[in-house]
């Protein structure tokens, strides 16, 4: 996958969430299957709306853990991807754009 | 062997702040090389001893910008940790926005606290992990703010931009007319026409705003800029 330029994430709308004391869980109801988030990869998640774009995700994480932009966009990328190829993120034709 | 981490742990309630200590020393081998219980000693202590850690209990975090900036400012500037006793997500936004480097809920008792003093020695960012999306979603909506009223600050004019400096100076009508030599009924003008761009209902909200999106820095420019 590539960062679709202008579209915005948007995480499926039927996946529940759990969370346990190990981690938390995405689980696909209609294919039965299961996906363990670490704390990051959740929140990435949860940002999932379809109006928060990559470059403000980006920022706010930027923010909390101190870490150079481009760390954070390659990171905050890969668990998109990983979300994506697994089926639980789409990508949305967008009111926002990207910066 | 690593030195031990030292740590500061501010707290108003006396008994409280003696209890977490003991807890933390006897139950989680975490020393508390000193307890303070106001912003001015925690200073003077942290820069004392060389704190690493400095723990501030929510009872203390209603100047936490001040209180982290002067920290900061320590050399060397100690990591901050706020405790709080149960999860809040605007204090852990306010925490993180004053410059803290985590929080701790207080969700996992004193092994949580032990738990973020730890990590947080080690350099980490300490935020509990299910607060983390609603901690980047409540930042992500201020920056949006932000940006908006910066761009409503952009539509005041020079004058009006002047008013507003004085207005966060905290002058008031009378005061903001001695300062610019016009009349406070002109004054009065100036503000009514800055909270209507502003779309703000009150003086007070205007500069709320001014302070909660942090143009106080981009007004004093945008106010040097047309001076010159």
């Amino acid at each position: 996958m590539t960062m679709q330029l202008g579209r915005l994430p948007v995480r499926r709308s039927d996946i529940l969430l759990a969370d346990e004391d190990t981690g938390s869980l995405l689980i696909d109801t209609e294919l039965g299957t299961t996906h363990r988030l670490n704390p990051a990869a959740r929140a990435v998640w949860e940002l999932c709306d379809g109006t928060t774009t990559l470059g403000e995700l980006v920022d706010a994480i930027c923010q909390v853990f101190a870490v150079p932009h481009e760390v954070a966009r390659r990171d905050v990328a890969t668990t998109l991807e990983q979300l994506q190829h697994a089926g639980l993120v789409s990508w949305s034709s967008p009111d926002r754009t990207d910066h | 062997m690593s030195d031990p981490t030292t740590v500061v742990l501010a707290e108003q309630r006396s008994l409280f702040r003696e209890a977490v200590a003991e807890s933390l020393q006897y139950d989680h081998g975490v020393v508390v090389a000193v307890c303070t219980d106001d912003v001015s000693s925690t200073i003077l202590q942290a820069d004392r001893v060389s704190a690493d850690v400095v723990v501030i209990f929510k009872s203390l975090a209603q100047s936490l910008p001040a209180f982290c900036h002067r920290l900061h400012q320590l050399d060397p500037p100690p990591r901050i940790l706020v405790a709080d006793s149960h999860p809040d997500e605007e204090a852990l936004l306010d925490a993180i926005e004053a410059g803290a480097d985590g929080y701790s809920s207080g969700a996992s008792g004193m092994q949580g606290l032990a738990d973020a003093i730890t990590a947080i020695s080690r350099g980490e960012s300490v935020v509990p992990p299910t607060m983390l999306g609603p901690l980047l979603r409540g930042l992500i909506e201020r920056q949006r703010t932000a940006a908006q009223a910066a761009e409503r600050l952009v539509s005041l004019t020079p004058r009006e931009r002047e008013v507003l400096a004085l207005l966060v100076d905290g002058l008031d009508q009378r005061g903001i007319a001695d300062v610019l030599v016009i009349s406070p009924d002109t004054v009065r003008t100036h503000l009514q026409r800055l909270l209507r761009k502003m779309e703000v209902r009150s003086r007070a909200e205007a500069v709320a705003l001014v302070a909660r999106t942090g143009l106080s820095d981009r007004l004093e420019r945008i106010v040097e800029g047309s001076a010159s």
